[in-house]
């Protein structure tokens, strides 16, 4: 039978109490060495400080300046090149190999070739983040496109429509629901990008904090970072789920 | 003197060699008539080539020989008078139930007023008033099948072309569907309607006439004339005594009577 809701909030609540509860007794009694974990309390009193100090706002600005910098470049590039390939199949035969190849490459392994390119600052972050968004959104919009139902594309075809009228009217909103599923991972990937980028070379972001703590043996300082890192996380992906709830009421490939 | 074709077919053939190179041409020397307002079935069993001839009358495709002209004209490439209903659903899922029949009339350039009054007025003719602005999923199979034919009635084209439209729906749905069109068709303008289907009973009770195709190559084997009167309904035409004399031939003609010892 399945739990209620307060049921169900009730036993996830006590699952994280529990794991609180002993994470900072077990710290407390030496079980474990708050060296190496820290403590949930030890935690809490660093965010304090961060917060107060507006050292975190300061630091999760520059990192989500950085993420959104890249999804939006690498959404946007993404997005028309798939559209770009979609409408032309013989570029896109010819450039697939390399499309693959490229997408195979870990992104991340270029972020020392993008220092060197766009220096320490924020673009080099944009750019890593956006390198690795750029093929995700290019493959959910050229896959989104190519796999429009046949029937539809027959259907406005034989109402009359030209053939960019079929382009625009049904091939592109086709697309929208993997566009939308691309964009989700798009946000984590950005993320990913943006925070390696800055362990690579920075002097600010949660990224560079976390590297940085993360050097001095600053335990508790790293996952204060994490715990930032986290919520952004969720909530990033919260958003554009809810995004892309609204953009697609309909559940495609549905009927009643 | 023999009243004007709507439909001219002749000398057809298509073959689509580039999926199997051996196989017979998928329609083969097909010429066919199709008289102004009348409605004739094509039945046959499964590759005869039905769809592809309708996609080639519909302009969708060309022949590889032979042509079609649709009201006098050579069909090359969609025709404006044209209306096409699909077996598998085929309304825009992101757009309502209205913005769908509305579609064939924007692409005619008619203006956004005069759409939503044809488009309203289509959709309460065929039970559908209350759902105008839902989005496809909500609607059952028959009732999208009705949005479908509306969206390519609000055209008011001259020919329609039905690709087995009710093959998806249920016995009862069906039936209520059959009639539901032809009261549609009983207004104004009598249409011209070329209706694709596998269930001979259908064919019989809504045409005038039945042509029956063969497989492997798609060849015309004959044509039925259907001389029940009209106006019809389904019950009227399957009460009609003649239903069975008239169904008789056709149901021969796709699946010849075995040798009664095969059976018993």
């Amino acid at each position: 039978m399945p739990l209620s809701p307060i049921a169900l909030f009730c036993w996830r609540a006590g699952v994280l109490g529990m794991v609180l509860f002993g994470w900072e007794g077990g710290a407390r009694l030496h079980w474990i060495d708050p060296y190496l974990f820290s403590s949930p309390a030890a935690i809490c009193k660093r965010l304090w400080h961060l917060t107060a100090s507006g050292v975190l706002f300061s630091h999760v600005w520059i990192t989500g300046l950085e993420t959104l910098l890249a999804l939006f470049v690498g959404a946007s590039v993404g997005i028309a090149l798939g559209m770009f390939l979609a409408l032309c199949p013989r570029i896109a035969n010819i450039l697939d190999p390399f499309n693959v190849a490229l997408n195979g490459l870990p992104r991340a392994a270029l972020a020392p070739l993008f220092v060197v390119w766009f220096g320490i600052g924020l673009a080099s972050k944009v750019a890593v983040g956006a390198s690795i968004v750029l093929f995700v959104c290019l493959f959910a919009t050229y896959g989104g496109m190519r796999n429009t139902d046949v029937v539809l594309v027959r259907a406005v075809r034989a109402l009359g429509a030209t053939p960019r009228q079929v382009l625009l009217w049904v091939k592109l909103p086709s697309a929208i629901p993997w566009i939308s599923a691309g964009l989700r991972t798009s946000v984590a990937m950005a993320l990913i990008g943006t925070i390696i980028g800055e362990f690579i070379a920075a002097s600010k972001g949660l990224g560079w904090y976390i590297a940085y703590s993360g050097g001095i043996f600053d335990t508790t300082g790293v996952m204060a970072g994490l715990l930032v890192l986290g919520i952004i996380a969720v909530s990033l992906d919260a958003a554009v789920e809810r995004i892309g709830r609204r953009l697609t009421p309909w559940n495609p490939g549905d009927h009643a | 003197m023999t009243p004007p074709s709507m439909v001219e077919v002749t000398a057809v053939r298509k073959c689509f060699a580039h999926r199997a190179p051996k196989s017979p041409p998928a329609l083969d020397g097909i010429t066919l008539k199709v008289g102004l307002g009348e409605f004739v079935s094509i039945v046959g069993t499964s590759g005869c080539g039905k769809t592809t001839l309708l996609n080639i009358i519909a302009g969708l495709v060309p022949p590889d020989q032979g042509r079609v002209t649709v009201g006098g004209h050579v069909v090359s490439g969609v025709s404006r008078n044209v209306g096409y209903v699909f077996q598998q659903a085929s309304l825009l899922p992101w757009l309502s139930v209205r913005a769908n029949v509305e579609l064939g009339m924007k692409l005619r350039g008619v203006t956004a007023k005069r759409r939503a009054e044809v488009a309203d007025a289509l959709l309460s003719q065929v039970g559908l008033g209350r759902f105008a602005d839902s989005l496809p999923h909500h609607l059952s199979g028959g009732m999208a099948k009705r949005a479908e034919i509306v969206r390519v009635l609000a055209i008011d084209p001259d020919l329609l072309l039905m690709d087995e439209p009710f093959g998806a729906l249920d016995a009862q749905t069906k039936i209520h569907m059959q009639n539901m069109l032809l009261v549609l068709l009983q207004q104004e303008t009598r249409k011209t309607v070329i209706f694709v289907t596998h269930d001979l009973e259908e064919a019989v009770t809504l045409s005038d006439r039945v042509i029956t195709m063969s497989a492997h190559p798609g060849r015309i084997k004959r044509e039925h004339v259907i001389g029940l009167p009209r106006p019809r309904d389904s019950r009227q035409a399957r009460l009609n005594p003649q239903f069975g004399e008239l169904l008789r031939p056709v149901w021969d003609d796709i699946e010849p009577s075995r040798d009664r010892s095969d059976v018993e």
